[in-house]
């Protein structure tokens, strides 16, 4: 049986009167990396944040490497790694000075090595103060924090906003690196579709505070579809089909955006429905958010076709 | 080992600011109390009699206590206040301004434990800048023989009763910035009752009510503190 | 042993099929040998950049396609052309794989005989490849 790193209970936070997130419920296991996905404001720092008892839950509960989120251990918070948002550090301190504070933490854990590596290969300068460095800069210093004291539940904030593709592919392979290691796991949060695409086992998506999906990447890849219909005069007005995400007409064409069905039903569906022809669309982690997300109904911005 | 992590790490943060008071401290105090002995104040000097069990400690009176080292007081009083605001102001307004709570709160000690190193960083930026200078003054002044008359411990004392009420106009302040009450209900409570307090120790009788006064605040406002930073959401 | 595989996640194929398809191309192609041994899964993933479970479900795909076996502790390796005659259960994947692919043509629009032409053309490449440009 699995140990569970990361669980939530029916975990919802309101602000006031509005809804941050609804009731989520989550089971991340031991050694997997998980890409946590939403849309701007969707709620994954409130989610985070709610984890790593930063904040107070207005219902449900959460539970870090088997330890309540609110009441989590000197000796918890030390075996887990947090790479907060916008990699906020103390601007005024240097690498060095930063160096002896957080080792001060790792008794016994912190690898001198991986963190001397890694400023030397960043090339960063060790006796300037933060605030002269660049975002990018910042970015490099907050993972080689995290990942020196070698922490088993690794959970990042949205670690590559804003950054350069060449520092987005240096925290991925910095993920690959830990999880490579027995017992680690990876919760981080991302709008980078295509490095979750990359590194992620899991996919969790929220949308508006709640959960849409929670499953092995290879499922929602395999899941989300969309397919092109051809009708020879227009398409039916109605269109029934189980697990329709997403509806479009142009004239004479369907595009509609399917979950869970498989190839046979959906050959079934064009027979029944009389299309001449249909096509299914390659799509990437992407498109699939995209479509997955979208609110259903919606009309394109800008209009560049006539229809 | 991550106690004294934590203090380190204030005392480095605040390095600046010290650093600051006590040249500015030092400066004006030496400059007081150099034309003190220099220029000897007669109408003072006459109207003083000696220090009785009921003089108080009070401002007003403490204006008419004889140069050169009670002149220091005022100077005393009102770096202490502007430290303690200050201290509360880096320790606690600049986190939320940088957004690095996050950063702090997330450590292998428990949250009481971040509080005390602040505390304590503050206690021993009291000490270091403003408290060492005073008994370095005072034992100057006693040691010259600069004073035209014996030098009571008294006055000692009165000076570091300043440097108390420092320290509590810091926990007012600190826990003003620590409160997530917005600004325009009681989020200022903390710091106004620190006010009320200076005040109040001002004028009392006794040196005993005066330290009993201080001590009262400095519990309610340092439990309140540590209540309200436990419980806050960041 | 200079494999390379190219990944590139916004394409649309899961990667682990983009690493598939290049391997089983390479060993279609001749560039891979029976008895060649493919980069671990650790090396793979760590020069890709992507998790070693993606890596390792490639690895199975091939393998039960039998074109590569794994030795525990070894490694994995190119199987030798007995191992990939295929017996009637691949050859009936085989098959059904070949009618998804045509049915599709047909959608496309295409006659039986482009898609006859089209099999013929690029069966071409293959087939002189194996042929003259083995290496080893």
């Amino acid at each position: 049986m699995t140990e569970m790193v990361l669980e939530t209970d029916g975990l919802t936070k309101y602000y006031g009167n509005k809804l941050a997130l609804d009731h989520l419920d989550l089971k991340i296991p031991q050694g997997c990396i998980c890409g946590f996905v939403g849309r701007n404001g969707a709620g994954k720092t409130t989610a985070i944040k709610l984890m790593l008892g930063l904040l107070k839950p207005t219902a449900g509960s959460s539970r870090l490497l088997g330890c309540d989120s609110q009441e989590l251990t000197a000796e918890s918070r030390q075996r887990i790694g947090y790479v907060t948002e916008g990699h906020r550090l103390f601007n005024w301190m240097t690498i060095n000075e930063l160096e002896q504070f957080q080792r001060a933490f790792f008794p016994g854990q912190w690898d001198d090595q991986l963190f001397a590596d890694m400023i030397e290969y960043f090339s960063l300068p060790k006796n300037k103060k933060i605030k002269h460095f660049s975002n990018g800069q910042r970015a490099q210093v907050s993972l080689a924090l995290t990942l020196a004291p070698n922490p088993e539940l690794l959970v990042m904030d949205d670690p590559t906003l804003g950054l350069d593709a060449a520092i987005r592919r240096q925290f991925l392979e910095g993920m690959i690196e830990l999880i490579m290691r027995r017992n680690r796991t990876v919760f981080f949060s991302s709008h980078i579709l295509g490095d979750v695409e990359r590194v992620a086992d899991i996919i969790v998506v929220i949308d508006q505070g709640i959960l849409r999906a929670n499953c092995s990447l290879e499922r929602f890849r395999a899941a989300v579809k969309k397919v092109i219909f051809s009708f020879k005069d227009s398409a039916p007005p109605k269109v029934d089909i189980d697990g329709l995400l997403n509806c479009k007409r142009s004239k004479g064409e369907l595009e509609l955006t399917l979950v869970g069905i498989d190839d046979e039903k959906i050959a079934e569906w064009a027979q029944s429905a009389g299309a001449e022809k249909y096509r299914i669309v390659k799509m990437n982690l992407e498109d699939q958010f995209i479509e997955f997300t979208a609110s259903s109904g919606r009309r394109r911005l800008f209009k560049w076709e006539r229809t | 080992m991550r106690f004294i992590a934590l203090v380190k790490n204030q005392l480095q943060e605040i390095l600046g600011g010290l650093i600051v008071v006590v040249i500015v401290f030092t400066f004006l105090s030496g400059f007081i109390l150099w034309s003190g002995i220099r220029h000897p104040d007669p109408y003072h000097y006459s109207e003083y009699s000696g220090i009785t069990p009921g003089n108080t400690v009070s401002f007003y009176t403490l204006l008419q206590r004889p140069k050169p080292l009670w002149g220091v007081g005022p100077v005393l009083l009102v770096s202490a206040v502007i430290l303690g605001a200050m201290l509360a102001s880096q320790q606690f307004a600049e986190q939320q301004k940088r957004r690095t709570w996050a950063f702090t709160i997330h450590r292998s000690v428990s949250r009481s434990t971040i509080l005390w190193a602040r505390f304590s960083a503050a206690v021993i930026a009291f000490i270091l800048c403003l408290g060492v200078m005073w008994t370095m003054f005072y034992l100057y002044v006693s040691a010259m023989g600069a004073s035209p008359c014996p030098l009571p411990v008294r006055v000692l004392i009165e000076g570091w009763i300043f440097i108390l009420l420092g320290l509590v106009i810091y926990f007012g302040a600190a826990l003003s910035e620590v409160s997530a009450k917005k600004k325009y209900t009681t989020k200022y409570f903390g710091a106004v009752f620190a006010g009320m307090i200076l005040v109040l120790a001002l004028v009392q009788l006794s040196l005993t009510l005066c330290f009993a006064v201080i001590a009262l605040a400095l519990v309610i406002l340092v439990s309140d503190t540590m209540d309200t930073f436990l419980s806050r959401e960041f | 042993m200079a494999l390379w595989v190219q990944i590139s996640p916004g394409s649309g194929d899961p990667i682990y099929v983009q690493i598939v398809e290049q391997i089983g191309e390479a060993i279609a192609m001749g560039e891979l040998a029976a008895g060649d041994k493919l980069p671990s899964v650790r090396k793979l993933a760590a020069k890709l950049v992507i998790n070693p479970n993606t890596v390792v479900r490639a690895y199975r795909v091939l393998e039960q396609a039998g074109l590569v076996n794994t030795k525990t502790g070894s490694g994995t390796f190119i199987g030798g052309p007995k191992l990939r005659s295929g017996d009637e259960a691949d050859i009936n994947i085989l098959a059904e794989r070949m009618d998804t692919l045509l049915a599709q043509g047909l959608n496309l629009g295409l006659e039986a005989r482009d898609l006859i032409a089209m099999f013929k053309g690029r069966i071409g490449r293959f087939v002189n490849k194996k042929t003259s440009g083995k290496k080893k």
